[in-house]
């Protein structure tokens, strides 16, 4: 199980999809990470993601943690309306940057 | 039975004579928090101090009673020397150790025949002679739980030291921590156990009340507990003839005691009424059985009528309740007040009957209510009061039976501090609904029963069975999804937390999950039982008894996804029966409930267990 990665001029992006849950959050925690160690600002788009648990958000908030204290740019992009209602359950929805869908 | 405690390490630190006993004093501490059978943990703790002090002699003894009462004995529970003592019991007040006691410090007594306390023990018929003794309370602060003592050291002419009875004392002082921790286990223990009761207790009630009948039935009630179980219950019954009887009733008093009498007044209205359709008369008969039982004291106060449909007309009988609130056609209010004492008050009635009034209802509609309807308060805190209970019955006059009650009793507010319970008769809706149906057969309606095991990859089946039974109770797409994910969690935190299974890649042998959904009265139930390690009993050494709850974001979402979260005593064999239950209210939508939630708003979400995480989550 593998996500989409992007590299484009100082930026990676991670495609999540489908859904995010304790089988396939390992996955995603390990794509994450591993894109971060190329020490580019990382977007995370989750338009594709149908679903996501605790797991899924932990991962996110690691990687998050990691890009900030290796001063990496970190953003959430095309959220959609699962994921949002979770992040906001969460009180992430102010935490994390998240660039408006559009 | 534990072992001794035995010397623990070489690094003994005897640089003075004296210094030795710390290693002593260590090791007993030790052995105190180790113990599981504190009985045998003392026993073993006095033959090691007699042993260290070189006395021919010990014994422990704990009180038996309250200290200061004159009654109140010492009872030996273990002894060392050649008289067998066990079982001997001393006046907790006279004597050596009862100066100990009652000074709450340890008695030096160099030379005994020269203290005038001395109880000798031939006068107690034993055949030995003390020459010098020392004596140290077993207590904690001001709280006494026995004394320890020691009797002439091993030696021609020795007698005990200034530094043997300080040793006493210190060693006796961590005895005492260890028996004031056995008894508040032991407390919690018990008050665990009381509080699963308390949970079974509860569920035996719901199933007394009647079940939801339609939305659009004429007699309609509800009913909210403000703790587990209820002092409050209604009830209604279709007699053969087309009447429907019905009670609604609010015990004295709180807790067990009320919640047993109120399953007793339900069973007996409920066989009774089936007889007896005249409702004084019913009053009366009720009264007479719960009186054989009732605590001098209590009292039931309880409304019973009988609906005629055909007549439009209700025989009501009052005892002691509130009043009854008829709202009629016009839109007039009109109540209906006690008009005898409460059941168990035990007074002479006309005709050994309780009186009954006949009012008509044609198109209007009858409430009763306990007080937790009455005595509701708004925002301000000020007591709503019947008029509040009627301006609510306004507001929501033109909606269904069923829906207005549950509009009425959200209107009444959270802080509704007694057992709420509304039951309402409208006449305007016997036409619409078959009587006949207005009182469904009681059944559970079990919509999914499924084991699966306990591991990551099943999730999404479970997903999909909560999604589809969502909807098929006709909950709307976002209820079902916030549903789909507290299950979810619930589920991951018996996977990672309860079998510990982050770092397998697959469930072991009995590691399942028995996972099934029902319709409860006025949403969906989830339950999930495990056969993981009991949360509790965990939890109870280290945490509030209250604090079943796993820490972490996935346990926030359960929470804040939920109506209710709630571990009931799971079936024998089981670790844990879990039970989420959400509402579905206003049209079945979506049970708005903003994501506020409670203490668990200022938990991390970033410290969560993530599942790749293998450090122990704590349940």
């Amino acid at each position: 199980m593998s996500f989409k990665v992007n590299d484009d001029a100082g930026t990676s992006t991670v495609f999540l999809s489908g859904e995010i849950d304790l089988e396939r959050s390992p996955a995603a925690r390990k794509t994450l990470l591993d894109t971060l160690a190329r020490r580019q600002a990382l977007v995370v788009d989750l338009r594709d993601v149908s679903y996501i648990d605790s797991s899924g958000i932990a991962s996110l908030v690691e990687a998050y943690q990691k890009a900030r204290t290796a001063n990496l740019g970190f953003t959430l992009a095309e959220v959609g309306p699962p994921v949002m209602r979770v992040l906001s359950l969460a009180r992430l929805d102010k935490v994390f940057p998240i660039r408006a869908a559009g | 039975m534990p072992a001794a405690p035995t010397p623990r390490s070489p690094q003994r630190r005897a640089t003075r004579r004296g210094e030795d006993h710390l290693d002593l004093v260590a090791e007993l501490i030790e052995a105190f928090a180790d113990s599981e059978d504190l009985d045998a943990t003392l026993a073993a703790a006095l033959a090691r101090i007699a042993e260290a002090l070189d006395a021919d002699a010990a014994g422990l003894f704990l009180l038996d009673g309250t200290f200061g009462d004159p009654a109140a004995r010492l009872r030996c529970r273990a002894c060392v020397g050649p008289v067998d003592i066990r079982q001997l019991q001393l006046p907790a007040d006279r004597g050596i150790h009862g100066r100990a006691l009652a000074r709450n410090a340890t008695e030096w007594v160099a030379d005994a025949a020269a203290d005038p306390d001395l109880l000798a023990p031939a006068s107690l018929g034993i055949d030995y002679t003390i020459r010098s003794m020392i004596c140290a309370p077993l207590s904690h602060r001001d709280e006494r739980y026995g004394v320890v003592e020691l009797l002439n050291p091993r030696g021609r002419g020795r007698r005990f030291s200034a530094r043997d009875a300080e040793l006493l004392g210190l060693l006796a002082t961590a005895a005492a921590i260890a028996i004031r921790n056995a008894r508040l286990t032991a407390a919690l223990l018990a008050q665990n156990r009381l509080r699963r009761e308390l949970e079974l207790a509860a569920d035996v009630q719901r199933q007394l009340l009647p079940p939801t009948p339609a939305g659009t039935a004429p007699v309609q009630g509800l009913n909210r507990p403000a703790h587990g179980v209820s002092g409050d219950f209604y009830d209604a019954l279709q007699l053969p003839d087309g009447r429907i009887a019905f009670a609604l009733a609010d015990v004295s008093g709180k807790g067990l005691n009320a919640a047993l009498i109120m399953v007793k007044a339900a069973t007996l209205f409920r066989s009774l009424a089936k007889r007896v359709h005249e409702p004084g008369l019913l009053l009366s008969r009720i009264e007479t059985e719960l009186c054989e039982t009732m605590a001098f004291g209590m009292f039931v106060t309880m409304v019973i009528g009988v609906y005629d449909p055909a007549s439009h007309q209700i025989r009501l009988a009052n005892a002691g309740h509130l009043p009854a609130l008829k709202r009629a056609a016009d839109g007039g209010f009109e109540e209906f007040p006690a008009t005898d004492p409460p059941l168990g008050i035990q007074c002479r009635l006309d005709n050994d009957r309780y009186r009954e009034t006949t009012l008509s209802i044609a198109g209007g509609c009858l409430y009763l209510y306990t007080d937790g309807a009455s005595e509701a308060r708004d925002a301000g805190g000020r007591m709503l009061g019947s008029e509040g209970l009627k301006a609510l019955i306004e507001r929501h006059a033109d909606a269904a039976p069923g829906t207005r009650l549950t509009a009425i009793a959200d209107g009444l507010g959270n802080d509704v501090r007694d057992d709420l319970t509304l039951l309402v008769i409208d006449d305007r809706y016997a036409a619409i609904e078959p009587l006949a149906a207005s009182v469904r057969r009681r059944s559970v309606a079990e919509l999914v029963a499924q084991t699966i095991p306990a591991e990551a990859g099943q999730l999404k089946i479970v997903r999909r069975l909560v999604e589809a039974a969502s909807r098929e109770a006709g909950a709307s797409v976002e209820w079902a999804q916030d549903l789909v994910l507290a299950v979810d969690e619930a589920c991951q935190n018996i996977i990672r937390h309860g079998y510990g299974a982050a770092a397998k890649a697959g469930a072991a042998l009995g590691e399942k999950i028995e996972f099934s959904i029902r319709k409860a009265a006025d949403g969906l139930e989830v339950e999930l039982i495990d056969y993981a390690p009991t949360v509790d009993e965990q939890d109870c050494r280290g945490r509030a008894l209250d604090d079943v709850r796993p820490g972490g974001l996935g346990t926030h979402l359960m929470h804040a996804l939920t109506d209710r979260v709630q571990f009931r005593a799971p079936p024998k064999g089981a670790g844990n029966r879990l039970v989420l239950t959400k509402k579905l209210v206003r049209g079945f939508g979506r049970a708005d409930r903003p994501a506020e939630a409670g203490q668990d708003a200022d938990a991390d979400p970033g410290v969560d267990h993530p599942p790749h995480d293998k450090g122990s989550g704590s349940r």
